[in-house]
């Protein structure tokens, strides 16, 4: 990487070519006077937020973002709310740029202003229990895309793309997009950025059309949009898992800001190398540095077997490739023991009967073992190659069958009697 | 240096799916771009004493569906916001953000016609003014085909005009405009216009007489206008969803929506 910071952000000269500073000004080694050059407005977002998503349901709205302001690729601001609420009955979601949004902002808080001390707004208010006299969902939206559309046409756009939900004058549920374009529509969901692509499909499976909106309960909205926060932030690298989420209906506005995501899986991506912090098995060069089963424990996989070996005895494999990883981190372990060595291991392998679809993990597994064979030295009394000895058809007992055995550790890997795509393992010390 | 190999590498460029900027040179400029194209297909044809404008209501960007029930066709002057007792229609494919300042300023200005002469507008009035609006706009113009549609008020047979985005408009029996103009115009030539149809015992060569073009009934203009966008739909990824379809005549206007496919 270039330690230069005056280099970032900026084509790299080995492969461009060297920097064409001409047209900056003098000060930035260019030959521009500044004041011989033509005004220029904003041209591209600089701190900015990600998806905005939004669904209806029967009586009102959900709305939701994360609360994380990135710079590029930076995650600059990670306590930053992207949702406004405006006058008991609207939130306004924004996605781009952030002091954009925060330029709206302000124009909000003085319409808001206008509108309710405005004076006859209070006598109104007072006698329809409040809501109507307020200013409507609809209006604020138009209110919102001539401003965006008079910017666009001033060549000075607003780089933001916002949803305006809420309720309109009549009461009923209201939620509409206004972008940096001036481009406005509505839909029953609507998701910015990312989440156009990722979220939107989603919703769309709740509530297909404007019809479906009325079979949608407060709850089953709010899970939903729950469940594609989620999905962004496994998938959008902009996204953090701390998020604002308001439910608008004839209550007023439920405004959360800091809501963290719940179950998150990331079951699949574990076995994956350069997803996350997770470790996968990586050798030790120094082996003279290990001598005992503690210290071995150090050289494990976080994840994988030390966990196993500490406060869980149990642990669930739920796919092949981390029954997999499990015999490399093992058999890794044991490589990594000086000789003559101290510890043997085996494992107990225990089968159910009629495995089923079982049988592809299993031949997964013993792929992994040959595999394992090959690289590696260990001459334990119980080899790893009792494996393919095991049968897999319908004959394999019952019962739990023990395969091997050793002094210093066990461990036992079986397939679940309640779900054959499971695998667990076990290491008893 | 590595510029230096990379710069001499054979003629066979591999692609890439980012703009390639020139490594020397004009410097590059980023810049905003104030226009998109929000896609889907407009439609127009007028008979002998209606006129019938229809448009899909699918909006897109890029790949994306924005939402599948945007209107591109609007009811213009009337009164009220819900343009009641309104006999002329404005239908506008493109980019949807100037579309909607069109409209929006083309029915205000017929609406303030009506406030200053006491009278409604006629549709060549309306038409004339459209262009205007358009022309006045033209070193930055509202990127949008237009289509407008009506009753002639002096013999009652229905207008049709179309434009193009700086504001040249002829009247026209039909007009296609929009993403799927390409696919729905030369249908709408043959079986509106009857282009190249021809009377069915005329001799080969020479002496073949084209089908003369008359005005058609309604039924057979809507079934004409279903007819091309089911076939626009199967054709074109940004023509889908729903067909918004008015039809104007003497009474006032008749609007409908029909389902079309949303794949």
């Amino acid at each position: 990487m270039n330690h230069l910071p005056h280099a970032w952000g900026r084509p790299r000269d080995d492969v461009y070519g060297h920097y064409n500073p001409s047209y900056l000004p003098t000060s930035l080694g260019g030959t521009q006077h500044i004041s011989s050059m033509p005004t220029s407005h904003t041209q591209s977002p600089i701190v900015t937020g990600t998806s905005v998503i939004a669904i209806k349901f029967k009586t009102g709205i959900v709305i939701a973002a994360d609360n994380l302001a990135s710079y590029g690729s930076l995650a600059r601001f990670t306590d930053v709310k992207r949702l406004k609420p405006f006058n008991k009955k609207c939130v306004v979601g924004f996605g781009g740029d952030v002091s954009d949004m925060q330029y709206i902002d302000r124009l909000l808080m003085s319409l808001d202003v206008q509108q309710n001390y405005a004076g006859s707004a209070k006598e109104m208010d007072e006698e329809d229990g409040g809501s109507k006299a307020l200013m409507g969902a609809n209006n604020l939206h138009t209110y919102l895309s001539k401003v965006m559309y008079k910017r666009r046409s001033d060549f000075n756009p607003l780089w933001n793309a916002l949803l305006v939900a809420g309720l309109d004058e009549k009461d009923a549920p209201f939620l509409a997009s206004a972008d940096l374009l001036g481009t406005t529509y509505s839909a029953p969901t609507l998701a910015t950025g990312f989440g156009a692509h990722l979220a939107q499909p989603l919703l769309r499976n709740v509530v297909p059309d404007e019809k479906a909106v009325e079979g949608i309960t407060r709850e089953k909205a709010v899970e939903t949009v729950r469940e594609c926060m989620k999905v962004l932030f496994y998938r959008d690298a902009r996204s953090m898992p701390e998020y604002s989420i308001a439910v608008i209906d004839g209550s007023g506005v439920e405004l959360k800001t800091d809501e963290k995501l719940e179950n998150q899986s990331w079951a699949f991506a574990e076995t994956i190398r350069g997803y996350g912090t997770q470790t996968v098995p990586v050798f030790v060069e120094d082996q003279d540095q290990i001598r005992t089963l503690d210290e071995m424990r150090e050289y494990l996989p976080e994840d994988g077997l030390s966990a196993a070996m500490d406060d869980h005895p149990f642990r669930t494999a739920t796919d092949p490739g981390e029954f997999r990883d499990i015999y490399l981190a093992a058999a890794q372990a044991v490589e990594r023991m000086p000789k003559p060595r101290q510890l043997e291991i085996s494992f107990d392998l225990q089968v159910d009967a009629g495995m089923g679809q079982g049988e592809h993990e299993f031949s997964y597994a013993q792929g992994a073992t040959e595999s394992w064979y090959q690289e590696s030295s260990v001459d334990s009394k119980v080899g790893w190659g009792m494996f393919p000895t095991v049968e897999m058809d319908d004959q394999v007992p019952k019962a739990w069958k023990k395969v091997g055995e050793v002094k210093g550790a066990t461990i036992e890997l079986y397939l679940s009697e309640q779900n054959e795509h499971y695998i667990n393992y076990r290491l008893i010390h | 240096m590595a510029a230096h190999t990379l710069h001499t590498l054979p003629s066979t460029n591999p692609s890439f799916s980012f703009p390639q900027h020139a490594p020397s040179g004009a410097p590059t400029q980023h810049s905003f771009y104030p226009y998109t194209d929000n896609g889907g297909s407009t439609l127009g044809i007028s008979g002998a004493s209606f006129t019938v404008i229809a448009g899909d209501t699918r909006l897109t960007s890029g790949y994306n569906i924005l939402t599948r029930y945007a209107p591109k066709l609007f009811k213009i002057g009337g009164s009220g916001p819900d343009h009641k007792g309104a006999k002329i229609v404005l239908s506008v494919v493109g980019f949807a953000a100037d579309g909607r300042a069109l409209q929006e300023r083309l029915d205000t200005l017929v609406k303030l016609y009506r406030y200053q002469h006491g009278k409604d507008i006629t549709v060549h009035a309306c038409a004339q003014r459209l262009s205007h609006i358009l022309y006045n706009k033209r070193f930055f113009p509202y990127y949008v085909q237009a289509i407008l549609g009506g009753v002639d008020e002096v013999d009652g047979s229905g207008a049709l005009y179309s434009y193009d985005p700086v504001g040249s408009y002829e009247r026209e029996y039909c007009r296609a405009a929009g993403a799927a103009a390409s696919l729905i115009m030369p249908f709408l030539d043959n079986q509106v216009n009857l282009k190249n149809q021809y009377e069915p015992g005329s001799v080969q060569g020479l002496e073949k007489k084209q089908l003369e073009a008359k005005p058609l009934d309604r039924e057979t203009v809507e079934g004409l206008v279903r007819d091309a966008f089911t076939s626009a739909v199967e054709r074109h990824i940004e023509v889908g969803d729903g067909l918004q379809m008015m039809v104007i005549t003497n009474e006032g206007i008749e609007e409908v929506v029909l389902p079309l496919k949303r794949d």
